[in-house]
């Protein structure tokens, strides 16, 4: 039996003023998107509760709290959510390597990022000045992204749908250089339908394509089969 | 391959702050988006200072913290009561502004709600955190809220907004007033406002909803 006192203005009320537990409050934050009824009404009491918040009598902080916080922020990074900004739209170089990789411009892949205590690697490559990110569709089956940023010498991919392996195979990145040389790097197995991300340990050096090919479990140190996929990061 | 900086107007906007603070040294304060002219108005809102925040702009983030910081201290201190705590509780609050700015969105609403949104949160979580909660004596929430209301404050906005919220606050049931003021000022959940008052769950959040409708009426808020 639902409460009657649980219907739409009543919880919209109640999360307004902060009455509900924090598993309520999630709960209801999860119906936002779903109810424009409930986002409604959540956003009117919202605004009614911060004329509440704006009658407090004001108590100016210390300056010393004042110089506290700008020099936390001074020194914090501000995570860069993936999906935003002009660089998603830019043009992608022309395809190198030995595989015939097709490279489209992004759009149809996002990363969906959860904003951690501590920035993730994704997170620090994409909020990075020249952060880069080419999306390639794997002929065969599903696609991989590549971000990565020169001047932090790091890279991450993201897998999404990639065929599964026999058991004694596994996926393996590489950084290739201009002259052909392969870097190992990580390994990992197929996502299957979700995407996921590899972060590559090794130094990237500006000029790198990000390479994929199937190894034997446990990984090689030189590539033993044609990559799958070669992206160019210059 | 360097990202394209998205916003050439940052020059400009920069300049509007710097003048406007120029003509008001005491910075801060709402009513300071009064005094300059209406475009550069348009430009040094909560919700434009924000969007420069989202972008990075950390003279833009100064900005809104000497426009805001002693409403959020206000808020939080109020819930709090220790001066300690709400200092820690104040710098959470601007830290996660700079973090989550690139969020805000002002189709959903206007900036200092966000803001204050976020500081009623951290607050309300501080104090169940520390389960003092059950110690807080229930008429201190009546009493402290008369005495926000009649605190002389240095600003006419503040008083004008005060005597709004007043009015509107006289237009609830005294029982519906209670809960709002338990819930927001005092940070109750349902459960410990219908242990304090005896009364049932369902009856606390009819009342909220009741005496928070009547409220959203009276101050007209719309979206």
């Amino acid at each position: 039996m639902t409460d009657p006192a649980d219907d739409v203005t009543t919880r919209a009320a109640s999360y307004a003023v902060g009455a509900m537990t924090a598993a309520e409050r999630r709960e209801l934050e999860q119906e936002l998107r779903r109810s424009p009824r409930l986002a409604t009404e959540v956003s009117e009491f919202t605004e009614t509760a911060a004329m509440l918040g704006l009658a407090a009598a004001p108590v100016a902080p210390p300056s010393s709290l004042r110089d506290s916080i700008l020099n936390t922020v001074e020194a914090t990074p501000q995570p860069t959510n993936v999906v935003r900004g002009p660089w998603l739209r830019r043009p992608v170089a022309a395809v190198l390597g030995a595989a015939a990789a097709i490279v489209l411009v992004a759009g149809g892949t996002t990363l969906a990022l959860q904003l951690n205590r501590e920035p993730s690697v994704v997170e620090q490559i994409t909020a990075a000045a020249d952060y880069g990110r080419v999306v390639s569709d794997v002929p065969g089956g599903g696609s991989v992204t590549a971000v990565w940023s020169a001047s932090l010498g790091r890279a991450a991919i993201l897998v999404d749908d990639l065929d599964q392996l026999p058991a004694d195979r596994i996926y393996q990145a590489w950084f290739i250089d201009s002259a052909g040389n392969a870097e190992p790097d990580a390994t990992f197995a197929s996502s299957g339908a979700q995407p996921s991300t590899v972060s590559l340990t090794g130094e990237m050096d500006a000029g790198d394509s990000i390479g994929i090919t199937v190894e034997p479990a446990g990984g090689s140190t030189t590539p033993t089969t044609i990559p799958i996929v070669v992206i160019p990061t210059a | 391959m360097s990202v394209v900086s998205l916003s050439d107007t940052s020059g400009a906007r920069r300049q509007a702050r710097a003048s406007a603070r120029a003509n008001h040294p005491a910075g801060g304060r709402l009513a300071l988006v009064e005094a300059v002219q209406p475009d550069r108005a348009q430009d040094l809102s909560i919700e434009s200072l924000l969007r420069d925040v989202a972008g990075g702009d950390r003279s833009a983030f100064a900005e809104v913290y000497d426009r805001i910081s002693s409403r959020v201290m206000g808020l939080v201190t109020r819930l709090l009561r220790d001066r300690a705590q709400s200092e820690e509780v104040t710098q959470e609050v601007f830290l996660e502004i700079w973090q989550q700015a690139g969020k805000f969105d002002a189709n959903k609403g206007s900036g200092m709600a966000w803001v204050l949104t976020m500081a009623h949160r951290r607050a309300v979580d501080r104090i169940r955190a520390s389960q003092k909660s059950h110690e807080r004596d229930l008429k201190i929430g009546i009493r402290d809220m008369e005495r926000d209301f009649d605190a002389v404050s240095e600003s006419v906005e503040i008083r004008i907004e005060n005597e709004r919220v007043k009015r509107s606050m006289s237009r609830l049931t005294a029982l519906q007033r209670e809960a709002v003021i338990l819930a927001y000022y005092g940070g109750y959940s349902h459960s410990e406002m219908a242990e304090i008052l005896g009364i049932p769950l369902g009856t606390v959040k009819t009342r909220l909803r009741d005496g928070m409708i009547r409220l959203r009426d009276e101050l007209g808020v719309t979206s």
